[in-house]
Formats: C-alpha cells, sequence, structure tokens
C-alpha cells in the first residue's frame, strides 16, 4: 500500500513542483544566454538573474509550506476523512508524507547545481575542477566516509524539522488547542523547541560537572590548536560526525512516533 | 467471538472538551440490516459514525467491528460516506475511481462507471467544476460501488434534490449486497422511511429508542416520521 500512496502523493506534490522547476530551467538557460554577450547590457541581463533568484527563494519557501500543507489539507482537514478510512497503515501515511517530501528537497537541490552549471559552464573548467576536488579527497584522510556523513546528518537535521512540524500539527489536532490547527501546531512547535533546548542546557550543565567529560574537552582544545589536526587526528571527524548522526536518529526516531502515536490513539476529526 | 454482531458499540462516552455528545451509548448491529441512525441536527449521529471509523476515539467505551477494535482491518470492510466532501479537488473523476480501485479491493470499477453513466457524470471532469450536488452524488457512487459488509452513509441524500433524492435511495438500494448492514444517519426521515428494517433515535447523545420499524409502527400506531416530530418536538 505504500508504493500506492506514494504514487498518490507524488502526483499530487508534482503539480506545484514541476512547473517551478521548468520555470527555473528556463531562467537559467535564459541567464545563461544573456550572460554570453557581456558588452550587452540591458534591463533583461539584470532581470533574469533577479527573477531567478526570487524563483528559488519562492522554491524554498514553497518547499516548507508544502510540507506543512500537505500533513495538514490531506490528513487532519476534510480529506482526511478519506484518508484516514483507507485500510493502510498509520505508519505508511506518514512515510508517504515524509518519503515525498525528501525527495522534492534533494530534487530542489540538484536542480539548483543544475542551474548553476547552465549559467556558469562557460567560466567552469569542469577538468580542473574535478581534478581539485579529487585531490583534497585524496589528501584528506577519510574524506568518503566524512562526506557521506555530513550529507547523512544534512538529511536528518531536515527530517527532524519536517518531523517536528508533523508533531506539532498532531498533538494540535488531537487537543485542538485553537481554532486554528495551524496556528495551534506553531504554539506546539515554539513548546517544542523550548523544551528541547532546556533539555540540551540541562545535559551540558551535567557535562559541564564531568571531571572525564572537562579532561576530554581539554584534550580536544589542544589537539584541535595544533596546526593539520585533521591529519593528525584522521578519526576525530568521523567519530564527530557519527555522534551527530546518532543523535539525530534517536531524537528524529522519537519525533516518528509521538506523530504515529497522536494519529493512531488520538485522532480528532472535528 | 460467540456472537455474530457486525458492529458492537459498548458504553460509549464523547466529550468534546467539556461538551458530552455521547453519554454512555450502547448498541449492536446484526448483519443484512438498513438501519436509520435518526436525530435531530447535533444528536451525536455524524459522531458515532466518525467513531466506528476511527477518525475519532472515545473518551470512554469500546467499540468492536467484528470483534475487532477500528483498524486496517474494519477499514477494509466499512464504506463510509461522511457528511462532507472529503475528495481532491484537483482530481478528475475517472482520477478518484482509480483512487478507490487502487485501494479498495472490493471495489468494482464497472460498477461505479455505470452509476456515472446512470447520473449523467462526465468521467472527465475535475471535481473543481462540479457543482456541491454533483460532488455528493460522485461519493455516493464511489462508496456504493464497493462491495463492502457494513456501508456507514452520513446524510447521503441532504444537498440534492427531491427527484434526485428518490434516484439516490434507489442507487444505495440495489447496490447494496443483502449480507451487509446499511446505516444511514439522516433527519430527512418522510423520504427515506421507507428502507429502513431498524432505527435508531438519538436525542442529545443518549438512545431514545431502537427496534425494529415494524415493532414500531405495531406499538405506536405511528409512522416513524410521525414519531421522530413529537418525540423531538422542540
Amino acid at each position: 500500500m505504500l508504493s500506492k500512496l506514494l504514487k498518490y502523493e507524488f502526483k499530487s506534490t508534482s503539480r506545484i513542483f514541476i512547473p517551478i522547476y521548468a520555470a527555473i530551467l528556463v531562467l537559467s538557460i535564459l541567464t545563461s544566454l544573456k550572460t554570453t554577450n557581456p558588452g550587452s547590457e540591458d534591463v533583461l541581463s539584470v532581470l533574469f538573474p533577479t527573477i531567478l533568484a526570487l524563483t528559488f527563494a519562492g522554491l524554498l519557501i514553497m518547499t516548507i509550506i508544502m510540507v506543512v500543507k500537505r500533513f495538514d489539507t490531506n490528513l487532519l482537514s476534510d480529506e482526511g476523512y478519506l484518508m484516514f478510512t483507507l485500510p493502510v497503515k498509520i505508519t505508511d501515511l506518514i512515510n508517504s508524507k515524509l518519503a515525498l517530501s525528501v525527495f522534492w528537497a534533494v530534487t530542489s537541490s540538484i536542480l539548483f547545481i543544475v542551474s548553476m552549471t547552465i549559467i556558469f559552464f562557460r567560466d567552469i573548467e569542469f577538468a580542473r575542477m574535478f581534478d581539485e576536488i579529487s585531490m583534497v579527497f585524496s589528501q584528506i584522510p577519510n574524506a568518503g566516509i566524512i562526506t557521506f556523513l555530513a550529507i547523512v546528518s544534512m538529511l536528518l537535521v531536515y527530517i527532524n524539522l519536517l518531523l517536528k512540524i508533523y508533531t506539532s500539527l498532531s498533538i494540535a489536532q488531537a487537543f485542538s488547542i485553537t481554532g486554528n490547527r495551524i496556528f495551534g501546531g506553531v504554539l506546539v512547535f515554539i513548546g517544542i523547541e523550548i523544551g528541547l533546548n532546556v533539555i540540551q542546557t540541562m545535559i551540558m550543565f551535567i557535562a559541564s560537572k564531568s571531571q572525564w567529560l572537562e579532561n576530554y574537552f581539554e584534550k580536544l582544545s589542544i589537539m584541535m590548536s595544533s596546526p593539520n589536526w585533521e591529519y593528525l587526528y584522521p578519526h576525530y571527524p568521523v567519530i564527530f560526525l557519527s555522534i551527530i548522526t546518532v543523535i539525530l536518529l534517536i531524537v528524529n526516531t522519537a519525533f516518528y512516533y509521538a506523530t504515529h502515536y497522536f494519529l493512531k490513539n488520538k485522532l480528532n476529526l472535528e | 467471538m460467540t456472537n455474530n454482531y457486525l458492529l458492537e458499540f459498548s458504553n460509549i462516552t464523547k466529550k468534546y472538551g467539556s461538551k458530552v455528545a455521547l453519554d454512555n451509548v450502547s448498541f449492536n448491529l446484526e448483519p443484512g440490516k438498513i438501519i436509520g441512525l435518526l436525530g435531530p441536527n447535533g444528536s451525536g449521529k455524524s459522531t458515532i459514525l466518525k467513531l466506528v471509523n476511527g477518525l475519532l476515539q472515545p473518551t470512554e467505551g469500546e467499540i468492536k467491528i467484528i470483534g475487532n477494535p477500528p483498524g486496517i482491518m474494519s477499514k477494509s470492510i466499512i464504506s463510509y460516506l461522511p457528511e462532507r466532501t472529503y475528495l481532491n479537488e484537483w482530481m478528475k473523476i475517472s482520477d478518484l475511481i482509480n483512487f478507490f480501485a487502487d485501494f479498495y479491493i472490493d471495489f468494482d470499477i464497472n460498477k461505479a462507471n455505470d452509476m456515472l453513466i446512470a447520473l449523467k457524470l462526465d468521467p472527465n471532469h475535475k471535481l473543481k467544476s462540479l457543482s456541491k450536488g454533483n460532488k455528493e452524488k460522485v461519493q455516493l457512487i464511489l462508496v456504493m460501488s464497493r462491495k463492502a459488509k457494513l456501508y456507514l452513509l452520513d446524510e447521503p441524500i441532504g444537498g440534492v434534490d427531491p427527484a434526485t433524492r428518490d434516484f439516490i435511495l434507489d442507487t444505495i438500494i440495489s447496490n447494496y449486497l443483502s449480507d451487509s448492514t446499511l446505516m444511514i444517519s439522516t433527519h430527512l426521515i418522510s423520504d427515506i422511511e421507507r428502507i429502513f428494517d431498524e432505527v435508531i433515535l438519538i436525542n442529545q447523545g443518549t438512545i431514545y429508542k431502537h427496534d425494529s420499524v415494524d415493532n414500531i409502527r405495531q406499538q405506536t400506531g405511528k409512522s416513524i416520521d410521525q414519531l421522530f416530530r413529537e418525540v423531538f418536538k422542540c
């Protein structure tokens, strides 16, 4: 059933994203053509890049609005009467929303690279760029793992935002906190942020009392002040990113199950 | 399970905040019946149907559909028509038919297409361009094209004109399977009374009467409509 949900989620979200993507590609090509003859200083050579920048800004805003609206409209408003009476698991409903939100974020990032390449392809010496990149990769120890972990943790940070939004809206609908569900969701979101901050501060406070940690940080600061520390201590960035990844995984799992709990046990479509 | 109830609704209380929508309501439904769920506006009819569908959670009490709480199993055998339109505005009628066929194994595409023709609805029309009455018809077609065990229809004739009402009632009766159970909530009783086997009269969150139509007529000498008007007189 997940594949069917994904299919419909793709259909309803692609209606919004495909036209924006098309507009960005057309604008990128127009901008690129305009910049080929440097002599032509007309309105269009300013206008195209401006519109392009605005479209990208629009895409970013659109993505966040889409995340909120898809969850709210499709699951918690009238359409929820259909979605929650389908014989599908609640996890599949969440997964389909989550998967497509991640999908559009990834394709938007790729589109950004494509768009920049179209605009600047004459100025970029691709061969040299790849040479340099591979040189950096060969010099820094564990560069592959570090890049991988960095991308994974970036994705997890994005998923963390999505799940926080889902949890907030699910709690807001369960208790009808305010007449307006999205406003209620914003209040819960702020509450969650404050809660997380308090927990973080508490952990830091407790950690600062620990002798072992103090020694560890001391060693760390000595380590990082030495030149070429990343060569001397090649495991440090990997360990650091791994810890971040694990923490994000734990927090995200908690938010995922919170969303699931409130949609399964506290659904309240009034 | 020793009993053969299709739906067991046991000691259900539902509160919205401090407002009590249902107060300790219990009833059971057997297979193969058409039941009228009758009551004035705000009496708790929609709340009952939403609880059975798992769209609301009871404050107290227990709901079982063939022995199981609302879940994937119950959703696959219940065909529910809510009192509002839940359809994606951007979809075409044909998209919706495919959507239902995708998710419900018991959905009969041919039946749906036949009903579209009978009600003169073009499958290529977008939902956005349909009138409220036509949207309700599309929804009813989708719901009645399933071979479900339990149909729950919330005000299925509320938004359509009297001429169409008869057609819709005929559609409902001719399309539901004889071993299925059909529960229809309405306050337009005179139009629909003729099809009921049983009625549940509900007022202010409590059940006033749950009996067969024949019994009620014999005992009171009144039609359901007359009884309703008397009981719920303002």
